[in-house]
């Protein structure tokens, strides 16, 4: 990743070296586990991470070579180490790398929140607005509609036909979510600069909000559809809006404070970004306040309402080779292969539905808008990935709907798999195949700008 | 409490930590190692403030692991070079002799006090003489440093002494891990061939990783990905140790070690390991502070005092020889009394003994740890401070000058400061130790500001 730096090219040399240090990584790590068996969650967190850390960094390095992003990477690090392959990365660690997931989690939206700019989101308001518009109206009926007509080949072919209703709805919201991690990593390691990129930051961001909102207006909903004495709530709406607004007070005190201190203090940043990512990922949990969207907001107010955007950015982009390494390992890690196998073949039928569903759109909300050819030809490319929101947002519909929780996760984690599987590599694509990647290097040098400067 | 609460007030101490190295605000305050973070520690802990619980430290017991074995990576990393440059052979084997002197002048009678006066078994009498050795060997050379910062203090003697406080670091690190391969802890695994194949495997895994992280630090040039890989190789190592139950504390300060020794960048990789060596410190030394229990009185006191007074003897000694190694006319007579400073080393075995052998033995060697890092930064630090003036490597202006702080100056002031330094009177061939501190101060900071931590 460049991570603000530009990368040289690799020597052959250099490439031998990351290759012996992949075997002599995984080679520590399996021995010790061959020798000592037992599961031992804290311990094993300490090691695994170190392990994913290193393996991620240099299979992604590796993976440079057949040309595809680091996030996969990352993600097929994770995979070979995990419980399905070597099991060198037991379940209880990827337990215990909850809080380093949830830290990553809150660094990428903070990230994600400062490349947004009022003047970018300005000049190309009129693609977000249809492209934001014609995705979360129509992928959701998409996905709904392909689900029930798949319905008997998934788990809940035993549903009556009110609930199944239900689970197609919720799982339409899952479909619209996209990826801000997953776009954050790759333009940190492309570093473009061009309209699709600007567009793909934009679109996406604003994409979780909506999404957020939508899946908790679609659960009060659907839970007259599983339960028939249960009535709409406001109750429900409410609480909604409370979290909403709450999230978005909270995160532009973060981002008013954050940006004083920038101003003022400026040192050790890095220290200061952990305690907020830990102390407030924890409080917002504990007060039910959306996380992400806070985060998000903070980054917004600093870009926006203080002149240190540039200088959040820099900092967030250096801890960019630890967080979005963990991040994406452990995804990997936390890949199911029997559950691929077992309902792999309509999860990809699904996948598939979405993608086309969402190229579709993409090319005709471009042409209303009156995008530049790029964007209609690749402002596609960055729709496809899902992660952290998409993962989320199907622990809340299993807590709030406990008995399709277990198919609902199963079927859902499948399909986020699929997709955070190929979006990276499409999304690369779209930004190398644009004439984008690189771009940014170019135009400032090392330094780290915020898109809408580039 | 929360243990995210903890946390997060570690991390706000850690912060506290930079901020007293990195603005060099305050400098003038404080005792050289940081040791008065270690009293704050046992007044937050549960014997007086209880913001630290038994319980929470419990669970935080693999953050202080992590803690303590990154310490002792920047300290390998660092291990056998003073000031930049690398230490002769013979003082190494120097420093490493009279720590030995100091461990054994320590030990050997404290365990055969509690021979005499405890029912203690042979299990425990020998955690108890590796201990006692391990956590009174050390001069820490922070105390030397410190007088040098302060007081500009330059000179033969100063070297001396700079290099033999360098070199007997090494000491405490092997006993641990020779303790650890030889009394199983109570998460230890059973290795085929045990303990030799555990001494073996601790020196293989810090040895393999170094290496590594020598490799791969050297061929990447941006200092994100070198950060990534500085965390990957010791994380992996602490975990891999932990889970053998082996030493991580030696293992890290082998491949410290071995990563410097081995890296063409070497300096990068120093000056980017000494960025967090405070930062992590002073977290460290609250929580070994809170992990401190007052043992009862009986028979600890008695040994504490035969502890403290054989140290006194074994470092007056170790003065007497360096000050005849030097042929100094005038052999400075509080030299002895000088070498007492113990700091965050000790601190740090003491700590690592008690979470690896819970129970009475090794809360008095952390116990022991913390008084013999209270004595010697406080009164040997005094005495180190005479001994060099008497030597005349303080001059009597430096020596009375306030340590009250100076204006922080820019990474611009500080190049400046040097440049002046080097292009003044003295021969530019033989730069004191001042200039050198300046134009290391100068890339340090500048290589801060472009870490941006």
């Amino acid at each position: 990743m460049s991570h603000g730096e530009a990368a040289a090219p690799k020597s052959i040399t250099t490439r031998i070296v990351q290759a012996a240090a992949l075997i002599v990584v995984f080679a520590v790590l399996l021995i010790a586990t061959r020798l000592v068996p037992e599961k031992q969650s804290v311990v094993g967190t300490v090691a695994g991470l170190g392990f994913l850390l290193l393996a991620g960094t240099l299979t992604s390095e590796l993976m440079e070579i057949a040309g595809l992003p680091h996030v996969s990477g990352y993600i097929l690090a994770g995979l070979v180490a995990g419980p399905d392959v070597l099991s060198l990365i037991d379940d209880s660690t990827l337990g215990g790398l909850a809080p380093v997931n949830a830290l990553a989690l809150a660094l990428i939206a903070l990230a994600g929140g400062a490349e947004l700019e009022i003047g970018m989101l300005r000049s190309s308001a009129r693609s977000i607005a249809w492209s934001t518009a014609l995705q979360h109206a129509i992928i959701p009926i998409i996905a709904f509609g392909a689900f029930l007509l798949l319905a008997r080949f998934t788990p809940f072919a035993r549903l009556d036909t009110m609930s199944l209703v239900g689970v197609a709805l919720l799982w339409g919201v899952i479909s619209a979510t996209r990826s801000p991690a997953a776009l954050l990593a790759i333009i940190a390691q492309v570093r473009p600069a061009g309209p699709l990129t600007t567009f793909s930051v934009a679109f996406v961001m604003l994409s979780d909000v909506v999404c957020v909102i939508l899946a908790a207006l679609v659960i009060a909903f659907v839970r007259p559809l599983f339960d028939p004495v249960a009535a709409l709530s406001f109750e429900d709406l409410k609480h909604l809006g409370f979290e909403m607004v709450g999230s978005v007070a909270l995160g532009a005190c973060l981002g008013m404070g954050l940006g004083a201190y920038l101003k003022l203090i400026g040192r050790n940043r890095l220290v200061v970004l952990l305690a907020i990512g830990f102390s407030l990922s924890e409080l917002l949990r504990y007060i039910q306040f959306d996380a992400l969207l806070s985060f998000l907001v903070a980054g917004f107010a600093v870009r926006n309402f203080t002149d240190q955007g540039p200088k959040l950015l820099e900092a967030i982009e250096r801890t960019g080779a630890v967080v979005f390494v963990i991040f994406f390992a452990v995804a990997g890690a936390k890949v199911d292969l029997g559950l691929l196998r077992s309902v792999g073949i309509v999860a990809l039928a699904l996948c598939a539905v979405r993608g086309v569903g969402s190229v579709v759109i993409a090319k005709y909300s471009s042409k209303v808008a009156g995008d530049p050819p790029v964007l209609r030809k690749w402002g596609w490319s960055s729709l496809v990935s899902q992660a952290g929101l998409s993962i989320g947002l199907t622990v809340v519909i299993g807590r709030a709907f406990p008995g399709i929780a277990t198919e609902f996760t199963t079927l859902s984690l499948a399909c986020i798999t699929i997709n955070q599987l190929i979006g990276p590599i499409a999304f690369k694509l779209g930004l190398d195949r644009s004439g984008e990647s690189g771009q940014a290097v170019h135009q400032e040098g090392a330094t780290v700008t915020p898109l809408s400067q580039r | 409490m929360s243990p995210i609460v903890v946390l997060t007030g570690l991390l706000a101490l850690a912060y506290l930590g930079s901020m007293l190295v990195g603005g060099r605000t305050i400098r003038g305050f404080g005792l050289p190692s940081g040791t008065e973070f270690l009293v704050l520690g046992v007044f937050l802990g549960p014997r007086f403030m209880g913001v630290f619980t038994r319980q929470g430290l419990a669970g935080y017991s693999i953050i202080t692991i992590v803690a303590l074995a990154w310490l002792s990576f920047v300290m390998g990393s660092d291990y056998g070079y003073a000031a930049g440059r690398k230490l002769p052979a013979k003082r190494m084997f120097f420093g490493l002799a009279l720590a030995l002197l100091a461990g054994l002048f320590t030990a050997l009678p404290a365990v055969a006090l509690a021979f005499f006066l405890t029912d203690l078994s042979l299990r425990e009498l020998l955690i108890l003489g590796l201990g006692v050795g391990a956590v009174s060997a050390e001069t820490t050379p922070y105390a030397i440093r410190f007088v040098v910062q302060r007081y500009s203090a330059d000179g033969p003697l100063t070297r001396l002494l700079a290099d033999v406080c360098e070199a007997d670091d090494a000491l405490p690190i092997v006993l641990l891990a020779v303790l650890a391969t030889i009394v199983p802890g109570q998460t230890t695994i059973p290795l085929p061939g045990m303990p030799w194949t555990g001494l073996a495997s601790t020196l293989a895994i810090g040895a393999t990783l170094g290496a590594t992280c020598a490799a791969l630090f050297d061929i990447e040039p941006r200092s994100s990905q070198r950060w990534g890989i500085l965390l990957g190789t010791g994380l992996l190592c602490v975990g891999v140790c932990l889970r053998l139950g082996l030493s991580a504390v030696s293992a890290m300060f082998v491949m410290g070690m071995l990563a410097t020794g081995l890296a063409k960048e070497r300096r990068a990789l120093q000056e980017l390991l000494a960025t967090t060596e405070r930062a992590v410190m002073l977290p460290a030394l609250v929580l070994a502070g809170a992990h401190i229990v007052f043992p009862d009185a009986m028979p600890f006191v008695p040994i504490a005092i035969v502890v403290v007074v054989m140290r006194v003897v074994a470092k007056g000694f170790s003065g007497r020889i360096l000050g005849r190694t030097l042929e100094a006319k005038h052999g400075p007579q509080s030299l002895g009394l000088g070498l007492l400073p113990a700091g965050i080393l000790s601190i740090a075995i003491g700590l690592a003994f008690a979470m690896r052998y819970p129970g009475v033995v090794s809360e008095w060697v952390l116990a022991l740890a913390a008084l013999n890092a209270l004595i010697g930064e406080v009164v040997g630090t005094a005495f180190l401070r005479r001994a060099l003036r008497n030597a005349g490597e303080i001059s009597e202006a430096s020596a009375g000058a306030t340590p009250l702080p100076v204006r922080k100056l820019s990474p611009a002031e500080m190049r400046a400061a040097a440049r002046l330094l080097r292009t003044s009177t003295r021969p530019p061939a033989r730069s004191s130790s001042a200039t050198r501190q300046l134009e290391g101060r100068a890339r340090r900071r500048s290589s801060q500001s472009g870490a941006g931590t």
